[in-house]
């Protein structure tokens, strides 16, 4: 087209421009200063100035809106997991300590199943003895935990706090003064289970 | 002539076929209002869809605008300063609870007046009243009567759960007691759940519950 408005012809420029303009309107580009009215000519590039102003604050907006809600999703990643390991935590303090002579073999299978690396090949190791002890003490003994709270966390191992107590019965007395308890307890993520690798009774 | 307004006519006429009516009418419309001002009067609304259709751009632009400020600002205040504030928060609250649960347990005969005072500064709401009372009624007698001594120390604390402006802290603490009857420290061991609460940016003791 602008090859043809070079044409001799006047009249025919003057149309061609105008239709260009025109054109070249609607497309938001003012790169052909029309001769007539300067205030139509104005008016879209204050409004081409607003647009791109407006397009990069909503930008930065919605990266801001983007980091936040990556940030929630990794505050909300890590109270699961520290929620996780403190309920993991529980069950195996609970299971560590409740120990009823009858059903001793179970107990100690449950521990060893719950447990990993190096705790466990000493239960391993004493499995034995301690069945043997349970079932001569001819006792029961109930555990419950009081509070568990992760002090320290990493991908896939934790440290937690564990307050437990327990109370002993055996034929002679019924239930005697619970007994409190401090653990440390340190769990490691073993495929899908979350498993006790050290015990620490804290003095 | 012939030539090239022949290709140009070509060239128009398909363009108008493309983009149909559109292009005609607002030649027309802004020829309108150029022209003749009287132009204006008869359909209005058709006017100002017109506008609005003609500045769609900046329209939408603000429109985008608003919506991600919105949103922003929406996330910021309900979402993420509650985030980051139970994020940073850990350290200081586990600070806050194991400083107040050692001021809480440790005086001696000699400087009660201040010790008391120290505890006291590191709780809040009910528990300050509760300590307050107890202190003077049953420790402050007590200990002079029976010239205690008493030292805590904290063994192991972790937090249980952190909120923006709300804490619990498990705290393993020691506490080691001499009197004149026992002059040799008994050693007591305790596990304490203790609630803490954000008052004026400080973190205070609000419970204390050995468990």
């Amino acid at each position: 087209m602008r090859l043809l408005s070079r044409s001799d012809q006047e009249t025919e420029t003057a149309m061609l421009d105008e239709a260009d303009d025109l054109d070249s309107q609607q497309d938001g580009t003012d790169d052909q200063p029309p001769v007539v009215d300067e205030k139509r000519r104005r008016r879209p590039k204050l409004a081409t100035v607003l647009v791109a102003v407006a397009i990069l604050l909503s930008g930065v907006l919605l990266a801001a809106s983007g980091y936040m809600l990556w940030f929630h999703r990794q505050t909300d990643h890590e109270q699961q997991r520290r929620a996780e390991f403190a309920a993991a935590a529980s069950q195996a303090a609970v299971t560590l300590m409740s120990i009823d002579s009858a059903t001793a073999q179970d107990n100690v299978r449950q521990i060893i199943d719950n447990s990993t690396g190096q705790f466990k090949d000493d239960i391993q190791s004493s499995a034995e003895d301690l069945v043997k002890a349970a079932q001569d003490s001819k006792a029961t003994t109930k555990a419950t935990v009081r509070a568990s709270a992760v002090q320290s966390m990493d991908a896939d191992s934790a440290v937690v706090l564990v307050s437990s107590a327990t109370t002993v019965s055996n034929s002679a007395g019924p239930n005697q003064q619970p007994r409190n308890w401090r653990l440390s307890v340190t769990m490691v993520r073993d495929g899908e289970q979350i498993k006790m690798s050290k015990v620490e009774f804290v003095p | 002539m012939s030539a090239t307004t022949a290709e140009v006519d070509i060239e128009s006429a398909s363009d108008e076929e493309s983009t149909v009516e559109e292009p005609k009418v607002d030649n027309a419309d802004s020829m309108g209002s150029e022209e003749a001002g009287a132009d204006e009067g008869p359909e209005p609304t058709e006017s100002l869809t017109r506008r609005i259709a003609r500045r769609w751009r900046p329209i939408a632009a603000v429109g985008v605008l608003l919506a991600s400020a919105g949103a922003a600002a929406g996330l910021y205040f309900g979402m993420y300063r509650i985030d980051h504030g139970s994020a940073g928060a850990s350290t200081v609250v586990i600070d806050a609870a194991s400083e107040g649960s050692v001021a809480l347990l440790s005086y001696a005969p000699d400087s009660l007046d201040q010790d008391i005072a120290g505890a006291r500064s590191h709780l809040t709401g009910e528990f300050l009243d509760y300590y307050s009372e107890f202190a003077q009624k049953f420790v402050v007698p007590a200990a002079k009567q029976k010239d205690i001594h008493a030292t805590a120390s904290v063994v192991r604390a972790a937090p249980i759960n952190v909120e923006s402006d709300t804490a619990q802290v498990l705290v393993f603490l020691n506490q080691a007691t001499t009197s004149r009857d026992n002059p040799e420290p008994v050693q007591a061991a305790s596990a304490v759940k203790v609630g803490l609460a954000k008052v004026d940016g400080n973190w205070l003791i609000s419970s204390f519950d050995p468990i």
